[in-house]
């Protein structure tokens, strides 16, 4: 089964329903399964197990992976303030296990929590929601994502986000070496100083040659020249070497990718 | 005359701009990474800190440059993590494909020059050299303690 796209807006998912409004969808969904609230102390990135949860085997979260991230955009309750993050998981051999998180944060990195939602709760997701029932619950969420995104297009606002993708072996390392504050500091540093910037991934990386070496290895997509990179990398590194200490710069590696 | 280890970072810059393959565009990933690991290396072992005859030389290269306590050596030493680390992706993982693109190889070179550069102005100076090879020395004798 294919992914939900939340940033691409698929037409044919939209389709299948014959509600025009997403008030509309919502109240329907609503009405028929409320949505329950996780409360999700903190904004730390070692609370993203937090999908281990009541009713949910733990051990398949952890193996969870974020498909997509949607743009950050203004929320409409409290313009200025917070922005809905979107991102949809799946749990790898289990097509039918994916899911998705819902988060309102503030408008300036590090896009601090201000609240968190999972939706479906737990409760719900004992995963045998067909596909159908996926996209019911998706509806809203898309419509109110599509809303925002016109809306801001009419204001002549340009949203730009960075993509940040981070492996579930970075959480559990981060985690395990403390790494958790200094891993967010770092991601913050690398959307400030590349100005090409287009997305970040991180992950584990095992030295070939060298037993049980291993590195964080953050893989930054950008766009510019090299010779602009370059200078954006000195940047970043001087930022970096005066915020974190020197043994977890000493973990952490940088390579680049081109936007083709 | 020996070769001195400025002519990989040559050869990284002619197979980065000048060739059109995939081939040469990931051997100038390695050419520059080991132009630059040949003269931090060689600076080590020429100033009587050993390095072993394995793989495990590359990273103690890195390590004690990195611990030396001369911050502008520390983000050279990074450098050559980095590129250790796209080399070893560069020449083992021939399944990746952003490699075709010749600004990977680009940037790759220009780190390697800019630390290669950075790091040979540094240790023209004689009091540079005798400051890093304390610091390399002193981190090398707490870590064996």
């Amino acid at each position: 089964m294919n992914p939900i796209c939340i940033t691409r807006i698929n037409s044919d998912i939209i389709d299948d329903f014959s509600c025009s409004t997403s008030d509309v969808l919502l109240g329907e969904v609503e009405e028929l399964e409320p949505i329950c609230s996780l409360p999700w102390q903190g904004s730390k990135l070692s609370r993203w197990p937090f999908l281990i949860a009541e009713n949910v085997a733990a051990l398949e979260f952890e193996d969870a992976v974020p498909l997509e991230l949607a743009p950050l955009i203004p929320d409409k309750r409290s313009p200025g303030h917070s922005q809905i993050l979107l991102v949809t998981f799946a749990i790898p051999e289990k097509s039918d296990h994916f899911f998705t998180y819902l988060s309102a944060r503030t408008t300036t990195s590090p896009y601090i929590v201000v609240q968190d939602r999972f939706e479906p709760s737990p409760r719900q997701t004992r995963f045998s929601p067909d596909f159908y029932a996926i996209k019911k619950w998706m509806a809203p969420v898309i419509w109110r994502t599509c809303d925002s995104l016109i809306e801001n297009k009419q204001t002549g606002q340009i949203l730009r986000t960075i993509p940040i993708t981070i492996s579930p072996q970075v959480v559990r390392e981060a985690e395990e070496r403390s790494l958790t504050d200094d891993l967010e500091s770092s991601i913050k540093l690398a959307q400030e100083n590349y100005s090409t910037l287009e997305s970040i991934d991180i992950n584990i990386e095992h030295d070939p040659e060298i037993v049980d070496r291993k590195t964080i290895r953050f893989t930054l997509t950008v766009s510019g020249e090299p010779e602009l990179v370059l200078k954006d990398e000195f940047k970043f590194k001087d930022k970096l070497y005066s915020a974190l200490d020197i043994k977890t710069c000493e973990q952490i590696t940088t390579t680049y990718k081109w936007k083709s | 005359m020996e070769m001195v280890p400025k002519e990989f970072i040559d050869l990284a810059h002619e197979l980065a701009h000048n060739f059109k393959t995939e081939a040469a565009f990931r051997s100038a990933i390695s050419r520059g990474y080991y132009g630059l690991y040949n003269l931090m290396s060689r600076f080590l072992v020429n100033n009587n800190i050993a390095l072993p005859d394995t793989a495990k030389a590359h990273n103690l290269t890195y390590k004690y440059l990195h611990n030396c306590e001369v911050q502008d050596v520390r983000k050279l030493a990074k450098i050559l993590d980095d590129l250790h680390d796209e080399r070893n992706k560069a020449d083992y993982h021939l399944e990746l494909t952003h490699y075709k693109d010749p600004k990977v190889a680009i940037m790759s070179y220009l780190r390697a020059n800019a630390a290669y550069n950075g790091f040979e102005k540094l240790i023209s100076k004689s009091s540079n050299r005798k400051k890093i090879v304390k610091g390399v020395i002193t981190h090398k004798n707490k870590t064996q303690t």
